[in-house]
């Protein structure tokens, strides 16, 4: 459940730190510092999930596990980019927080 | 060529190369996709297609073991060989086999029945070959040769792998727009939905399609086991440690088993202690010479590893030397080690639910991404002058119609004939795949005789009323119906209704809009600045 989050989290987090949905996510552009710090966060982000994936299901079926599921959960940025951009942000922090929450504590 | 023409780039060759090596075999590349989406389920639409067995309750493993050994030491204790497929969460009933002295020992052989794994009473499930019938569909289509399906369908998945790599060439903008979908774009809309499901789950595709070669790949590229072992694929697959590769064996002590209590007790103690080593439990369990010497087998549910094709340990109990040994897959080599990797990704046996709700979901999109690339072909040229006139695109008209909506409401026929065609009838598990084939054919004559955008919404409300009405039926079966289900847990029932439910609100919202696309004649007639439903996406 927690990695599923998370996984979610790196998805939403992926989508807002794209140049393109900058603006739309944050309702204004970022500066280039902070734009790279978003990008290379996201980036140890979804490098934590898959090995949180790996750590759970073995190598060869935790990595395919991931990345499955980082692709299929794409497909909710997507949808909200698509009607509802300003719940991108809100969403992935609460899903960060979640996911991050339940990897501590259970 | 002129010396003046410009040359088409390679992007734009590659566009050429993506566009005609996957038309001519889309409908039956929709047809594979679609039928190996399902079957990756088929274990449980096997169960939803006999509700005389969803009045069995669930069981625990130790309880199911301790009725299937009690029936068969009533029933078949004379028999050569025993075969118990323990009830799981694909299945909550269970099966036992048995073989008698003169019977040869294979897959489908013998005698069988299926028992309620609480009360250890027989269940007689209807004759239905449902499930299995989509199953082999997918890679060995129906009513020709093998060994021609096979080619058909490996020429087929080629171009699918052709398909997705000139896809990505040709996709400019593939990381950019890689979160992006605009609607009501009429054809920038369809290209969305075509690169969403394409790029989203790039890696399945490429996976499940690259892994499909590989499963056809001694059927396609046979010259290395024609040389070497002039054809001979058994001695071949000898040579290579099995089907599932090498093997390691292990001897254990049995300091806990209960030797010399019976065969039985000895059969529990077993299961107890495989119990201790896999977390999954036991998927299979076989008894050899049950009356004499008995050899027990205990096969592992799931694998922890691809490396062996996704095939879990066995437990291996000789009567005769007392001897306790566990078999697990060893490390192959790396070519072996490729090849199991790539069939157990796609055969996907080691995966539990969640995985297989996972491949479910990418499944359909690779489903939904191979249809929007048939309409997509249509509506680049609809706007074309003479193009209701041209015949190859009313060609590809009519065949995407008879297909794309055709197939699924054909399955859903299939399923309906399930649950109407009386248990009893001879040959009862045909007349399903007969009514299946039937409604697909009606799909293909429908469209004659109604004009085309009357056809597309008359086949999509047609699916949505018979998948909406399926649930609703099975309540009437009491056990079978969702809210039977729903209080029992019984989430093989409750996801196969509510999937079902799903899939006929999708089709109603299609079919509304193609309805309102239909309208667009009358619509053009509206003053400027009005937009015209036509142009959002309609399908041409």
């Amino acid at each position: 459940m927690s990695v599923s989050l998370l996984s979610l989290s790196v998805c939403l987090w992926l989508a807002a730190s794209m140049p393109k949905h900058q603006k739309a996510v944050f309702r204004r552009q970022p500066g280039p510092l902070l734009s790279k710090i978003l990008r290379l966060s996201v980036w140890a982000l979804m490098f934590l999930c898959c090995l949180l994936w790996v750590d759970m299901l073995g190598i060869s079926i935790g990595l395919s596990v991931a990345v499955v599921v980082l692709g299929l959960l794409s497909a909710v940025p997507l949808l909200l980019l698509t009607w509802k951009p300003a719940a991108i942000l809100p969403t992935a922090v609460v899903t960060l927080l979640a996911g991050g929450v339940a990897l501590l504590v259970f | 060529m002129s010396r003046g023409a410009k040359q088409p780039g390679f992007r734009q060759s590659n566009s050429w190369i993506h566009t005609w090596s996957s038309l001519p075999l889309i409908w039956l590349l929709y047809l594979i996709f679609l039928t190996g989406t399902l079957s990756f389920f088929r274990a449980e639409l096997d169960y939803w297609l006999q509700p005389e067995l969803h009045s069995a309750g669930q069981a625990s493993e130790d309880q199911a073991l301790e009725r299937a050994l009690g029936f068969l030491a009533g029933n078949a204790a004379d028999a050569r060989h025993w075969r118990i497929e323990l009830p799981g969460q694909r299945n909550p009933v269970m099966e036992v086999n048995w073989f008698e002295a003169d019977e040869p020992i294979t897959r489908g052989g013998g005698q069988s029945r299926q028992l309620d794994p609480i009360s250890g009473e027989v269940l007689e499930g209807r004759e239905t070959w449902f499930a299995h019938f989509l199953y082999r569909m997918h890679f060995d289509l129906y009513g020709i040769p093998r060994e021609v399906a096979r080619w058909i369908v490996g020429i087929a998945t080629m171009a699918m792998l052709i398909g997705l790599i000139t896809g990505i060439v040709t996709h400019k903008k593939i990381l950019k727009e890689f979160f992006t979908f605009r609607p009501h774009k009429g054809q920038r809309s369809w290209n969305d939905a075509h690169n969403a499901t394409g790029v989203l789950v790039l890696p399945f595709h490429l996976m499940i399609t690259l892994s499909g070669l590989f499963l056809l790949m001694y059927l396609l590229v046979p010259w290395g086991v024609n040389s070497m072992f002039d054809g001979d694929f058994r001695a071949y697959m000898e040579s290579a440690g099995g089907r599932g590769g090498p093997e390691r064996e292990q001897v254990l002590p049995t300091g806990d088993l209960a030797v010399g209590a019976g065969l039985p007790a000895l059969v529990r103690s077993l299961q107890a202690q495989s119990s201790l080593r896999w977390p999954q439990g036991v998927d299979r369990i076989e008894v050899d010479d049950p009356a004499g010497n008995a050899v027990i087998e205990l096969r592992e549910r799931g694998a922890g590893s691809l490396l062996g094709r996704g095939r879990g340990e066995e437990l291996i109990y000789q009567s005769e030397s007392g001897q306790l040994t566990l078999v697990e897959p060893a490390d192959p080599g790396v070519a072996r080690a490729t090849y199991n990797v790539l069939a157990g990704l796609h055969l996907l046996r080691f995966a539990g639910p969640l995985q297989r709700w996972l491949y479910f979901l990418c499944g359909l999109a690779g489903t939904v991404m191979v249809a929007t690339g048939a309409i997509l072909w249509v509506v680049k040229r609809s706007r074309k002058k003479g193009s209701e006139t041209h015949r190859g695109i009313r060609l590809v008209r009519y065949l995407n119609l008879s297909t794309l909506v055709g197939l699924p409401l054909a399955i859903v026929a299939g399923l309906w004939a399930n649950r109407l065609v009386p248990v009893d009838v001879v040959d009862r598990s045909q007349w399903e795949i007969r009514i299946f084939f039937l409604a697909w054919l009606l799909s293909f004559v429908h469209p004659l005789f109604r004009p085309r955008s009357r056809a597309w919404t008359e086949q999509c409300q047609a699916f949505a009323v018979l998948a909406l009405a399926l649930p609703l039926y099975n309540v009437m079966l009491g056990a079978s119906g969702l809210p039977a289900a729903l209080m029992r847990g019984d989430w093989i029932l409750m996801s196969t209704d509510l999937v079902l439910i799903t899939l006929a609100v999708v089709s109603l919202i299609i079919a509304r809009m193609l309805s309102r696309a239909g309208e667009a004649p009358a619509a053009s007639r509206r003053p400027k600045g009005v937009r015209s439903v036509a142009n959002q996406g309609g399908v041409s």
